[in-house]
C-alpha cells in the first residue's frame, strides 16, 4: 500500500519510538548467513523510472565490467602481509579498442580529497581513452602501473607511434578492513579484471575495488543500477556504477526513509571521518563533454538522496562518459563529424542519473555481506529483514515488487 | 620599487626551504632498448611537519597526466612534493610515494606530472624500483638546481632540440620586504619552427615532436600567497612558457603549478596565527611579473643548459648564436 506524502512525513515523527521498540534479538547476523539481495527485489524502489533489463551499468550497450577480489588471511594486522581485503574493478567503457578509441567524457569533483588519475586528460580533451579502474587508496600506483603494462603488452605501437594511455584509476580507502600497506594487487589481478570483463549482470557488494569498503557504517562496496530515458526523449539508457565507501550512519536515507536513524546499531568500531564515493555514469545518448560534465554533477543529487553531505575528508569524484560517439584517439583529421542531442534534451537524462545513483548505492549496501577484516574488525551488512520492516513502517515497501 | 632582478643563484632553490632531487637513468633496459629517463622532485615544505602549502595548478590542453589534481583544485593546497617523471613511471612513482607516505612524510595525494619521453627512451619497462624512488626523494638538496638532461629532463625534447631541466629566480621588493620567485621548467613539446627566444625566431632543430607534448613550469615563492594568488602566479608562468612558443593543443599540454612557502597550513586547513596577511592584489602583480620572467628564463635554460654530450640523434643541443 502506498501512503501519501503527508502520512509519510507524519510517520517520520515516530522514529525514536521505533528505534526503542526494536527487539534486541535481531542485532547480530552471522557473517554469510543472510541471503543478500538487490534493493528492487526487496521491494525497495528508488524513484519512478524504469530500469534497463539488468538494472546495471552494463545495460549501456558495449560497456563491460570485471572484478578481481583479493581476500587473504585473518586476525591481527602484520603490516605488509595482511589481512587483505581489497581488489580492483575494471570498467571497459565501450566496445572498441581500449587504447585506440576514445569516447566523450567529463569528470567532476564534488569534494576533492581523493584521486582519479587521468583526470587532467579527460578535463582537457573531453575524451576518455582508458579503461576505468576502481581500487583501494594505496593501490592506485600499482594499478596504474599494471594497467599500463597490460595495455602495452597488447599493443606494440603504444608509446612508439601511438600515444601512451593515461590510465584512469580512482580510489576510495579500504583502510579499516584491509592492510593497505601491502598493496596486494598483482598483474594477474589487473589482467583478470580487464580480461574477464563482462556485459552481463554485475557482481555487487564486497567485490573488486569495493571489497574493503564501508558505507554509512555498514558494509559497502560496488553497486550499480540503470534507467531508461522515455522513448519520446530518445529512449536512451543511463547506467551508474559506484564504489561506495562514504557516509555517516545517522544520515542514511533510502527512498526518503531515515533508515540510519531506525537502524542505529550494528556499527563497526571507531569509524573515523566520513570517506569517499566514486561514481561512474555512462549513457548511450550521444552527449558531448560539456553535457557529460553537467550529467556528472547530477549524480551528486542521487548521492545526496542517500544522506551524504560530502565531507572534507571525502574524495567524491565522478566520471561521466557516452558511447554515442567513438573516435580514433589519434585521429588528426581537421574536422570530424559528431552526433549529439539538442542541449535541452540533456535534462531528460538527469532524473535517470539521479535515480540510478541512489539505487546503485542502495544495491551496494543490500548486496554486501558482513565482513571481518584486519584485527578482527567487523563491518556488518545492513540487515535486510529490519530494512524491509523500516521501509514498510514508512509506507515505502513495495510488497508486490518482491 | 626596484625592477625585478635575478636571485643570488638564479635558481629555484633561491627560495628559502625549497629542495630538489633528481634521479637520472641512462643506459639499456633488459631488452637492450635505450633508456633516457628520470625523476625530479621539488619539496616546498620541511619534512618534519604535517603541514601543507597553498598551491594551485593551471593547465591548458594535452594528453599527459597530473596526479593529485583533485586536491589541488578543490582544497588549494598540497602536502606532496611536486614530482616530474616519465609517463611510463607515474604508477611506479605513485606507488613508491604512497608506501613511503608516512615514513618520509610525503603527504597525500602525490602530485606527479608525467612526461612522454618515448622519442628518446625506447624502453617499455617501468624504469625505477620503489627503493630507487625513495632513495632519490631522500636526497633532495637546497643546492642550486642541476640543469640540463638530468632527472625528469633526461629524455625530453623540445622544438627539435634536446631539452631538459632549467631553473631561474627573481627577487622583488614589496612592502619594504624582499621576496623571491623561483622557477623550474621542463619542455617537451613544439615543432622546430615554433621556437622563439626573446621574441626572435631561433634556428630550427630537426627532431620530431613528442607524441604527447607537454611543458611544466613550477613556480615557488616565499611571498605569502593564498591559493587563488598561487593560481594567478601559475597563470603568469604559463605565459612565460608562451614566450618561447609553447602552445597547448589536443596533444600538447601546458601545466604550471604555483606554490607559496610564505604560508604554512596545518592539517585542519586553518592558517597558523603567525602567517602574513596575503598580498593585496596589486602586489600579487609583482609576484606574477617575476613569475613570467623566471618561468621564461627557466624554460630557455632547459634548452641552453643541456650538455653537448647529451645530444641525441636528430636532437642537437640548442645554443644561442654569439
Amino acid at each position: 500500500m502506498m501512503r501519501t506524502r503527508r502520512s509519510f512525513l507524519h510517520t517520520a515523527t515516530g522514529v525514536a519510538l521505533g528505534a526503542l521498540a526494536r527487539p534486541a534479538a535481531a542485532a547480530v547476523p552471522q557473517p554469510g548467513s543472510a541471503t543478500r539481495a538487490r534493493a528492487r527485489s526487496l521491494g525497495i524502489v528508488c524513484g519512478q523510472l524504469t530500469p534497463g533489463p539488468l538494472n546495471a551499468i552494463t545495460d549501456v550497450p558495449g560497456l563491460r565490467v570485471g572484478h578481481a577480489t583479493v581476500i587473504r588471511g585473518d586476525g591481527p594486522l602484520v603490516e605488509g602481509k595482511g589481512p587483505i581485503r581489497t581488489g580492483v574493478t575494471a570498467i571497459l567503457p565501450h566496445g572498441g579498442s581500449l587504447t585506440r578509441d576514445a569516447i566523450p567524457a567529463a569528470a567532476f569533483t564534488l569534494n576533492g580529497n581523493g584521486e582519479m588519475t587521468g583526470y587532467l586528460r579527460v578535463r582537457e580533451s573531453g575524451l576518455l581513452a582508458s579503461p576505468i579502474m576502481l581500487t583501494g587508496t594505496f593501490n592506485v600506483g600499482r594499478v596504474y602501473d599494471l594497467t599500463l603494462e597490460y595495455l602495452l603488452r597488447r599493443d606494440a605501437d603504444l608509446g612508439a607511434s601511438h600515444p601512451l594511455p593515461t590510465p584512469l584509476v580512482a580510489e576510495t580507502s579500504d583502510a579499516s578492513l584491509n592492510d593497505m600497506m601491502a598493496r596486494m594487487i598483482g598483474f594477474d589481478d589487473v589482467a583478470a579484471a580487464l580480461g574477464r570483463a563482462s556485459a552481463g549482470p554485475v557482481p555487487e557488494g564486497a567485490v573488486g575495488g569495493g571489497t574493503g569498503m564501508v558505507a554509512y557504517e555498514f558494509k559497502g562496496g560496488i553497486g550499480t543500477a540503470s534507467r531508461r530515458v522515455h522513448p519520446a526523449q530518445g529512449g536512451w539508457t543511463v547506467g551508474v556504477l559506484v564504489q561506495a565507501n562514504h557516509g555517516t550512519r545517522g544520515l542514511l536515507r533510502i527512498d526518503g526513509v531515515p533508515v540510519g536513524l531506525e537502524i542505529d546499531d550494528l556499527r563497526p568500531g571507531p569509524a573515523g571521518p566520513p570517506k569517499s564515493i566514486i561514481i561512474v555514469v555512462a549513457t548511450d545518448a550521444p552527449l558531448l563533454s560539456n553535457h557529460l560534465f553537467r550529467l556528472a554533477k547530477r549524480t551528486a543529487m542521487g548521492l545526496a538522496r542517500t544522506g551524504s553531505v560530502s565531507a572534507h575528508s571525502s574524495g567524491d569524484i565522478f566520471l561521466a562518459c557516452s558511447t554515442g560517439n567513438r573516435f580514433r584517439a589519434a585521429d588528426a583529421s581537421p574536422l570530424r563529424p559528431v552526433r549529439t542531442v539538442p542541449d535541452g534534451l540533456v535534462s531528460a537524462l538527469y532524473q535517470p542519473a539521479v535515480e540510478a545513483t541512489e539505487e546503485a548505492i542502495v544495491n551496494a549496501l543490500t548486496v554486501a555481506e558482513t565482513m571481518t577484516g584486519k584485527n578482527g574488525y567487523v563491518v556488518h551488512a545492513i540487515p535486510l529483514d529490519r530494512l524491509r520492516a523500516v521501509m514498510r513502517k514508512y509506507g515505502r515497501l513495495r510488497e508486490q515488487a518482491r | 620599487m626596484r625592477a625585478v632582478v635575478q636571485g643570488p643563484r638564479n635558481s629555484l632553490t633561491d627560495v628559502p626551504g625549497v629542495r630538489v632531487a633528481h634521479l637520472t637513468r641512462r643506459g639499456r633496459d633488459t631488452d637492450g632498448s635505450e633508456v633516457r629517463t628520470g625523476l625530479t622532485a621539488i619539496f616546498t615544505r620541511p619534512s618534519t611537519a604535517q603541514q601543507m602549502r597553498p598551491a594551485a595548478a593551471v593547465t591548458a590542453g594535452g594528453m599527459v597526466d597530473l596526479t593529485g589534481l583533485c586536491v589541488l583544485d578543490d582544497f588549494g593546497f598540497t602536502m606532496s612534493p611536486i614530482v616530474a617523471t616519465s609517463l611510463r613511471a607515474v604508477g611506479r612513482v605513485h606507488d613508491a610515494m604512497v608506501v613511503r607516505r608516512f615514513s618520509m612524510n610525503l603527504g597525500w595525494p602525490p602530485v606527479i606530472a608525467g612526461f612522454d619521453d618515448g622519442r628518446l627512451s625506447a624502453s617499455r619497462e617501468a624504469p625505477f624500483t620503489e627503493d630507487e624512488v625513495a632513495q632519490a626523494l631522500g636526497g633532495a638538496t637546497a643546492a642550486p638546481v642541476e640543469e640540463g638532461a638530468v632527472g625528469a629532463g633526461a629524455g625530453l625534447a623540445a622544438f627539435g632540440f634536446k631539452s631538459g631541466i632549467g631553473s631561474a629566480s627573481r627577487v622583488f621588493e614589496a612592502g619594504a620586504r624582499t621576496f623571491t620567485v623561483g622557477a623550474l621548467a621542463l619542455l617537451n613539446l613544439g615543432r622546430p619552427d615554433a621556437l622563439r627566444i626573446q621574441g626572435g625566431q631561433a634556428r630550427p632543430g630537426n627532431g620530431r615532436e613528442p607524441l604527447q607534448g607537454s611543458a611544466l613550469a613550477v613556480v615557488v615563492t616565499d611571498a605569502p600567497l593564498d591559493d587563488r594568488q598561487c593560481r594567478q602566479v601559475a597563470g603568469a608562468a604559463l605565459t612565460g612558457l608562451g614566450r618561447l612558443g609553447a602552445a597547448p593543443g589536443s596533444r600538447d599540454a601546458l601545466i604550471a603549478i604555483g606554490v607559496s612557502t610564505g604560508v604554512l597550513l596545518d592539517r585542519s586547513g586553518r592558517a597558523e596565527p603567525s602567517i602574513d596577511v596575503p598580498f593585496a592584489p596589486a602586489t600579487v602583480g609583482h609576484a606574477a611579473a617575476a613569475a613570467i620572467d623566471a618561468a621564461e628564463e627557466a624554460a630557455v635554460r632547459s634548452l641552453t643548459q643541456v650538455a653537448v654530450q647529451d645530444a641525441a640523434a636528430d636532437y642537437p643541443v640548442f645554443r644561442r648564436r654569439a
